[in-house]
């Protein structure tokens, strides 16, 4: 054996050793990996089944939804149909009202021709009967007491159909709240989708893309229905709407809409609201 | 009471039924109704319409596609359209006109407000 091969061989051992503790190295880094997978495999069953609990009650949280909608939507209609019912019964009301006035009307004016006719015969009279007789015409005296109470009665018929107008314009709360719904169950919808996703890729079982899904239409409701009666918004639509019928395409136009209407530019209508 | 004969279009039923109601009170009360803008097109014609309003979010075609498909149909051009709506933003209300609406109502309105309204565009389309 010559020294140059004792210097090979001295190198091949080295690189033996160097393999050998790389191999343990490895072979612990694997080993901690197996360690974590098993340890992690039970927990991503139980989040995975975690998972397909709630995504299977989403739906029913989404009909639970809709359900809401369409019976607060049925009872608002009952209430609308009293509300209804209600007006017509003032107004009918209202008629009968009138009507007893115009007739109590017609008995007094008959009731001041005969007072006035039993006058005449009273002067005609001996004076003690004379003043008998006209004793007996003050108590038939028309009193117009009477009138000042009928003539109110409209007006509180009016007040309660103001009341029933106002119970109405508040009912309009069961549109915006359906509206706040639909939005929320479009969300709900859109979880569901993506959770199915997940699953479906979890368990290699063929899903659709995302962009896919099917879900409601964001465009049959706004997400940012309120119940505000401030007034602040249908001003601003006004004040607009204002603007652009003073606009010179808009007067050209009378009758039919013009294809080139004005509009005021944003930076206008920001200005116009101290926006 | 005005003869004018009114489409009402919207997907609640409720508010349907709160326009109805008080067109009732100011007048009007020949009324139909559709629940979306794609059926609201099909009843102009053979209910003779001579004024609209209309809700802007439905499914099938929305308040504003139905102002555009009438603005475009030479027939009916001329139909005042009144949008009824929750959606209140200035780019909103911009959009509705330039989509060539008469009038514009913020949800909830009052009796008052609508009345105003249609006479508002009763007296500007017939002027």
């Amino acid at each position: 054996m010559n020294k140059g091969g004792n210097a090979d061989d001295s190198n091949r051992i080295d690189e033996l050793k160097n393999v050998i503790n790389l191999g343990k190295q490895i072979f612990g880094f694997f080993d901690g990996l197996m360690r974590f997978y098993y340890e992690i495999t039970p927990l991503l069953g139980r989040i995975n089944q975690s998972i397909e609990e709630s995504s299977s009650k989403l739906p029913r949280a989404s009909d639970s939804l809709s359900r809401v909608t369409k019976e607060t939507e049925r009872a608002t209609i009952e209430i609308l149909d009293i509300l209804e019912t209600m007006s017509q019964t003032i107004e009918e009301g209202k008629v009968q009202i009138q009507e007893y006035r115009t007739r109590k009307q017609k008995r007094n004016d008959t009731i001041r021709i005969c007072i006035r006719y039993l006058d005449t015969v009273a002067q005609t009279l001996p004076v003690e009967d004379a003043g008998k007789l006209r004793k007996k015409i003050s108590e038939i005296t028309p009193e117009s007491e009477d009138e000042d109470i009928l003539s109110s009665v409209p007006g509180y018929f009016d007040r309660i159909a103001d009341y029933t107008s106002d119970i109405s314009i508040s009912l309009q709360v069961q549109d915006i709240t359906s509206q706040q719904l639909a939005a929320v169950n479009h969300l709900v919808e859109s979880v569901h989708g993506r959770l199915k996703h997940l699953l479906d890729n979890y368990s290699g079982a063929e899903s659709s893309p995302i962009s896919e899904m099917v879900g409601s239409d964001p465009s049959t409701f706004d997400a940012e229905a309120e119940y505000n009666r401030s007034g602040d918004k249908q001003n601003l639509a006004d004040a607009l709407s204002e603007q652009h019928r003073q606009s010179p395409a808009s007067q050209n136009s009378n009758k039919e809409a013009s294809n080139t209407q004005i509009l005021p530019t944003q930076a206008e209508i920001d200005k116009m609201f101290g926006s | 009471m005005s003869d004018k004969r009114v489409l009402v279009v919207d997907d609640s039923a409720t508010m349907r039924r709160i326009v109805i109601n008080t067109l009732k009170t100011i007048g009007y009360t020949n009324v139909v109704e559709a629940a979306d803008g794609k059926e609201a097109l099909g009843q102009i014609y053979p209910n003779n319409i001579d004024f609209v309003i209309t809700d802007w979010n439905m499914p099938n075609m929305s308040g504003i596609e139905l102002t555009k498909a009438i603005r475009n149909d030479g027939n009916y051009s001329h139909i005042p359209v009144l949008i009824v709506t929750t959606r209140g933003i200035k780019e909103d209300i911009v959009e509705a006109l330039r989509a060539k609406v008469n009038g514009y109502i913020v949800k909830p309105f009052t009796p008052q407000v609508l009345k105003d309204k249609i006479d508002q565009i009763m007296k500007t389309t017939t002027q």
